[in-house]
């Protein structure tokens, strides 16, 4: 029997190298095709990097070769848990463009869409970043009210996922007859459901313990990282486009921006479920006033907008999605640019994490709420 | 639609945005990129007093469309009389009077409508713009900026003249920003490369301009435009001001750029993408490589010169491993043949 030098075997056995360690791209918990490398320092992640574009297209390349009404449905395509707002941006940068003006029942029927998609867009996130975190039961009662806005999303626009709702000039049809009862009754449960996720979470010491002081931006580093949406007003920072530069019906609507003050992922939380109840009064307010009329404006059948260029850019769930456009004065863009929060926000993900254990990544990676359809495009 | 900027595009005259157009390198006729800018802008009036009203009458059903549209007052107006010109044109049908069936069905008749015209929009990008290409190397001789003519369709272009800012800013870079413009109320410079990214650290550092977020930033390419083809697109918001700005500088070919990475860190991925996508170096830039397509991906898609069919084939081939695979074929009781 050979002597065996204990003390060595344990150096070797306990060795304090660095290590890679790959994430995804089928990680359920990287919300797509997201694959991240993390250099790791036992648990934690001393540097990281993405690898991404497992979902290109190349929308932006497609778009120079298609007509102008032909693109929109692309957009349905970005974000796919918020089709809806992205057409929005796209149709509203044309319109500006074409310097069409559209009907203000249109524009409220718009509004009333959008912010039930953002409704639909957090619940989502809420169900995954809790099941992401290890609570499961969130994530049951949240599609269950997501399931309630595809519905009437599939009676007025045809499509739950990739609803094409919007056309150049104002909307393809005009509400159904039962179309805002069916909203007043979604709005009558939804705050009291609000609560209930909240009751699940707020105070959950798991929750807490795995959300407060993790993935900490402050207000400087978020701006200067170019972050948009709940990610930067969860640092406090009062930017939202809605109030900033206004857009459609918006102005005639009053709600309040939700801000965080810490910066970390339980305020970012906060942020958006304080959101949804915005949403909620903002719903109200444009079901009180829904004004009568044509849902259409007069658009030329082709649309060839004068030479020029222009950014337009709303306020997704996600934060600022812009769409940069080219004319050059023919029936299709010269070049279009998608300015797209999920892709340009993930940035922050290494600034977030480094510090951090392996399983925050997977809290902060919920946290800025990205869609690699989107990311990707 | 609520705007952005102060400036609206209402306070524009002919005049300035003549020079708005030119400044973009794209000319009326040929707004594929056309003339150069550098000739810049006193190139292209001569061509412009002169030459278009008998180029007008003896070319294409095109130059015809565009001649229509000219006289139009108000941009919006613009369109209308675009749509209708086009309308009037053989093989198309005529407008519809109810606007509001025409509006049901204007997404819906559009292919057919795009089919039957294409005689009716002859590239009067291209054509004109090699016929047009000469005056500008000529005519640089003819001074710089003379009164515009008045004869200039609308445009949604004007310059700036009585922005506080930007009168800051051309101050102190003279003669650097070669171009300030409005479009539909949003405010473009354009600056030469040299002095790009000290523009930029101005512009982030200025406590007036404040610059602090580099909203997006992404190139255009214009292949025509020879010694500038491409141009870097910087938007630019100010949190405090709640205020954009857009710097656009011109890139030759094979050029690089001064990287902003350090002024504003959200730039990082977006310069790797314009690398990606348009091939543009960055000078400085921390970690330069392709992002969304894979390291050994022939080619930069968004040029223009890039095509986009069948791109995938051939870096597929090198990838995928092809296996044959043995059948038993005595298992398979039904022929293909035999099969309904």
């Amino acid at each position: 029997m050979q002597e065996r030098d204990v003390t060595k075997g344990q150096e070797t056995l306990f060795d304090t190298e660095e290590m890679v360690l790959n994430m995804g791209p089928q990680h359920p918990s990287t919300h797509g095709v997201l694959r991240v490398l993390l250099k790791l320092d036992g648990e934690t992640v001393t540097d990281l990097d993405c690898d991404i574009g497992y979902l290109h297209r190349g929308v932006e390349k497609i778009a120079e070769h298609d007509t102008y009404a032909m693109i929109t449905p692309y957009w349905d395509r970005l974000d796919y848990v918020a089709a809806v707002s992205n057409d929005l941006v796209y149709v509203e940068a044309v319109e500006k463009l074409l310097q069409v003006e559209v009907p203000r029942r249109a524009e409220y029927l718009r509004v009333i869409l959008t912010e039930l998609q953002r409704i639909a867009s957090h619940l989502l996130w809420l169900g995954t970043h809790a099941i992401d975190i290890g609570a499961v039961t969130v994530l049951l009662y949240a599609f269950r009210e997501r399931e309630e806005i595809l519905k009437i999303f599939e009676d007025f626009i045809g499509a739950r996922l990739t609803a094409h709702a919007f056309r150049i000039g104002g909307l393809w049809w005009d509400a159904y007859p039962e179309f805002v009862a069916r909203v007043r009754e979604f709005l009558k449960i939804i705050p009291g459901r609000i609560d209930e996720y909240e009751t699940l979470l707020n105070t959950n010491r798991i929750w807490l313990s795995r959300t407060v002081g993790i993935g900490v931006l402050s207000a400087e580093e978020a701006i200067n990282l170019s972050l948009t949406g709940p990610a930067l007003r969860g640092s406090g920072v009062s930017y939202d486009l809605r109030k900033a530069q206004p857009y459609s019906a918006y102005p005639e609507f009053d709600f309040e921006i939700p801000l965080g003050e810490n910066g970390d992922t339980y305020d970012r939380y906060l942020v958006r479920m304080a959101e949804m109840r915005q949403s909620v009064s903002i719903i109200e307010q444009a079901l009180d006033g829904l004004p009568e009329g044509p849902v259409m404006a007069k658009v030329p059948k082709v649309i060839k907008p004068p030479v020029g260029e222009v950014y337009h850019s709303i306020e997704s769930p996600k934060g600022e999605i812009g769409a940069y456009l080219v004319s050059d004065g023919t029936g299709k863009p010269y070049r279009m640019r998608v300015r797209p929060p999920s892709y340009i926000n993930l940035q922050s993900l290494k600034r977030m994490s480094i510090g951090h254990l392996v399983a925050d990544v997977v809290a902060i990676i919920g946290t800025i709420d990205i869609v690699l359809g989107e990311v990707d495009r | 639609m609520a705007d952005e900027n102060k400036d609206t595009p209402e306070s524009h005259n002919d005049g300035q945005e003549e020079k708005g157009r030119e400044g973009d390198g794209r000319p009326a006729g040929s707004p594929e990129g056309g003339p150069p800018k550098g000739s810049e802008v006193g190139a292209d009036v001569p061509e412009k007093a002169q030459p278009l009203p008998p180029e007008a009458g003896a070319v294409d059903p095109a130059a015809e469309v565009e001649e229509k549209v000219k006289p139009g007052l108000t941009p919006g107006e613009e369109v209308k009389t675009e749509a209708k010109a086009e309308n009037a044109l053989p093989g198309v049908e005529k407008p519809s009077k109810t606007p509001m069936v025409e509006g049901a069905s204007a997404e819906g008749g559009e292919p057919p409508a795009a089919k039957e015209p294409p005689p009716a929009r002859p590239a009067p990008p291209r054509a004109p713009a090699s016929e047009k290409a000469p005056p500008p190397k000529a005519a640089p001789a003819a001074g710089h900026k003379p009164a515009p003519p008045a004869k200039k369709g609308p445009s949604i272009t004007s310059d700036i003249t009585d922005d506080p800012l930007i009168n800051r800013i051309r101050d102190r870079f003279s003669g650097a920003i070669t171009e300030a413009v409005a479009t539909l109320g949003q405010q473009i410079i354009r600056v030469n490369r040299e002095s790009y990214l000290e523009l930029c650290r101005f512009l982030h550092d200025d406590g007036e301009a404040s610059f602090d977020m580099c909203t997006d930033l992404t190139a255009i390419h214009w292949p025509e435009r020879a010694g500038e083809e491409f141009d870097v697109v910087v938007l630019l918001y100010s949190v405090a001001k709640n205020r954009r700005l857009r710097v656009k500088t011109a890139l030759a070919e094979n050029a690089a750029c001064p990287s902003v990475t350090h002024i504003w860190a959200g730039a990082d991925w977006m310069e790797r993408e314009v690398y990606d996508m348009f091939g543009i170096r960055f000078d400085g830039h921390p970690d330069l490589r392709r992002i969304l397509l894979p390291v050994d991906w022939p080619g930069h898609p968004l040029r223009k010169e890039y095509p986009i069919e069948y791109r995938d084939n051939e870096w597929t081939d090198r990838h995928i491993e092809y296996r044959e695979i043995d059948y038993d074929t005595s298992l398979i009781d039904v022929k293909y043949s035999e099969r309904r």
